[in-house]
């Protein structure tokens, strides 16, 4: 794969389409979506909806009530997780031409979308006295509850350099009260609440940011996720449900009290960038209080607990070509992150990454994204590698995520 | 055929079983049989699939990703079997038409799930019954007979 010489918008698209005839047109125009972002039009914002689509949200990269839409949707089912950005230099549009909401993309109607719908359970208030927006946040088929809303990496400034977790958290503390934990018992009811709306979810996800401290590294992190999944399992009965914790590197021990002691299926820990000196760089943090190698291992060891195609590496796809330090071609960058996930995947963990978009409030958001043709080379190697080393993928695909052009193409 | 291409809205609402058939990527065909297809208010066919990890469901992801057609066989009580070719335009995941037919699917059987439903554009109609089969043959394709099919009646001996 060469140098990235490929075009703007539409042209662009197609050059990628030609040269990946066996990626389908809508994972690609989903990633390309993902990376430029989007910008509505009046009259796009003019068929939202708030008794049907979600306009305001919470979670751990958005605090959000400006009544935009939450995100899209494509005809396959395929989720864009996608936000308007003030820095971006050539968004998709999304228009109404012909009564149809579509993506527009240097004049070319290009796809019809959708916008997501809201749960039921959005308009519901805890017992105390609390908007349940406020405690989950919905895509089209998950439900996702962020006990921690803040990340302990940053209290020395080492918090991982295209995460926004800690800015959202003190932007939102200050204009919307925004707080640090959620309550325990109006996790419980809004869980309750949301299953009620039969169909609606497929999964039960969990996040936060990273919490060091305890005796061991991580244990209060352990010991938070433990209680948060208890009160969670009270609407199971106690038993395993479909549902993903995306959590810190634990431990062994840690990974067992976590499995046997709650209800969850699934485990992912996002080591980020697949290189150690990298790692080193753009999560100062992690690389400090566990190291690279250290987390790759103990992402393995998880898969003696929860079994092959239950726990995955993500990955912030892209960030390994960030500026002064990241790789100097898309080729020798492709070749490097494949390689290291073939290891993982040789071992039974699958790779994940979703796109990277240098969001407002990260260290790196004046840093340029990767081109369309890294993304889709990206998507198709770990895909690849999973059908060869025969690793499912559905504990992190379309409908329980939708996040990563990669576990996309999983579903064939 | 034009009969056929105005007949089968009237089957599929009648409810009569169907075959639906897609391909993988190698070419191999997996099948469904179903007895709750719909046509919608825009004329699509309309398939309810339950199973998520089913082969049908990732061959028909495949057939709506790369516009490849797909099959569905059902029994014309006059016309015979006819195949009803299309291709797979949307796959509806979630939203109010969905949770109204995963509602639907629980009440016809109470442990029943949904993955998808499945909207095709139905293109051709095609008649595969033995008279039609026998006329296409015959008309496109005279030289592949048997020879004793062209023989003059022969007097008892």
């Amino acid at each position: 794969m060469s140098q990235p010489t490929e075009g703007r918008g539409a042209s662009a698209r197609k050059q990628v389409q030609e040269e990946f005839p066996d990626v389908a047109k809508l994972i690609i125009l989903k990633a390309d979506v993902q990376r430029r972002t989007v910008r509505y039009t009046p009259q796009a914002l003019a068929t939202v909806d708030p008794a049907i689509h979600p306009v305001n949200g919470r979670w751990i990269y958005t605090e959000k009530a400006d009544f935009s839409p939450e995100s899209l949707l494509l005809r396959d089912g395929t989720s864009i997780l996608t936000a308007p950005l003030a820095t971006a230099e050539d968004p998709y549009l999304v228009d109404v031409v012909d009564g149809r909401t579509v993506l527009v993309d240097h004049g070319e109607v290009v796809e019809e979308v959708e916008f997501w719908t809201k749960p039921d359970f959005y308009d519901k208030f805890t017992t105390s006295g609390k908007p349940m927006w406020h405690i989950a946040h919905a895509r089209p088929q998950r439900i996702e509850f962020n006990p921690y809303s803040n990340c302990r990496f940053w209290d020395n400034g080492k918090g991982c350099k295209f995460c926004g977790i800690a800015s959202t958290y003190t932007r939102g503390k200050r204009e919307a009260s925004k707080p640090l934990h959620l309550d325990l018992r109006d996790i419980a009811e809004t869980m309750q609440e949301a299953l009620k709306q039969k169909g609606r979810f497929t999964s039960v996800f969990l996040t936060g940011g990273s919490i060091p401290q305890g005796a061991e590294v991580f244990d209060d992190e352990v010991d938070l996720y433990v209680d948060v999944l208890q009160a969670i399992g009270e609407s199971f009965g106690g038993r395993k449900f479909p549902s993903q914790l995306l959590g810190s590197a634990f431990s062994l021990k840690q990974v067992e009290r976590l499995y046997s002691r709650t209800g969850i299926m699934s485990y992912t820990s996002d080591i980020e960038v697949l290189d150690p000196e990298l790692f080193s760089w753009i999560c100062p943090g992690k690389s400090e209080w566990v190291g690279y190698d250290r987390w790759k291992q103990r992402i393995v060891d998880a898969v003696g607990i929860f079994g092959k195609g239950f726990v995955t590496a993500g990955l912030v796809g892209g960030v390994e070509l960030a500026k002064p330090h990241g790789f100097a071609s898309e080729d020798e960058a492709l070749k490097a992150t494949l390689g290291e996930a073939e290891g993982l995947a040789q071992k039974g963990v699958g790779s994940v990454a979703c796109v990277w978009v240098p969001y407002r409030g990260t260290v790196f958001q004046k840093q340029k994204v990767p081109s369309l043709r890294y993304y889709v080379a990206l998507a198709r190697g770990l895909q690849n590698l999973r059908n060869q080393y025969r690793i499912s993928i559905e504990m992190d695909n379309y409908r329980r995520c939708g996040n990563h052009p990669d576990s996309d193409l999983g579903r064939i | 055929m034009g009969q056929a291409m105005q007949n089968w809205k009237e089957l599929i609402r009648a409810g009569v079983p169907a075959v639906l058939t897609a391909s993988d990527g190698a070419g191999e065909a997996s099948l469904a049989y179903t007895a709750e297809l719909e046509v919608d208010a825009d004329g699509f066919l309309v398939y309810p699939e339950g199973f998520e990890s089913s082969q049908i469901n990732k061959n028909l992801v495949r057939s709506l990703w790369f516009d490849r057609r797909i099959s569905v066989l059902v029994l014309d009580p006059e016309l015979g079997p006819l195949e009803l070719r299309g291709i797979p335009r949307r796959a509806i995941i979630s939203g109010k038409r969905f949770e109204q037919a995963y509602r639907a699917a629980q009440n016809a059987h109470p442990d029943a799930d949904l993955s998808t439903l499945w909207l095709i554009e139905v293109q051709e109609v095609v008649s595969r019954s033995r008279e039609s089969r026998q006329r296409d043959q015959d008309s496109c394709h005279p030289i592949v007979a048997h020879l004793d099919r062209f023989a003059v009646a022969q007097a008892s001996a």
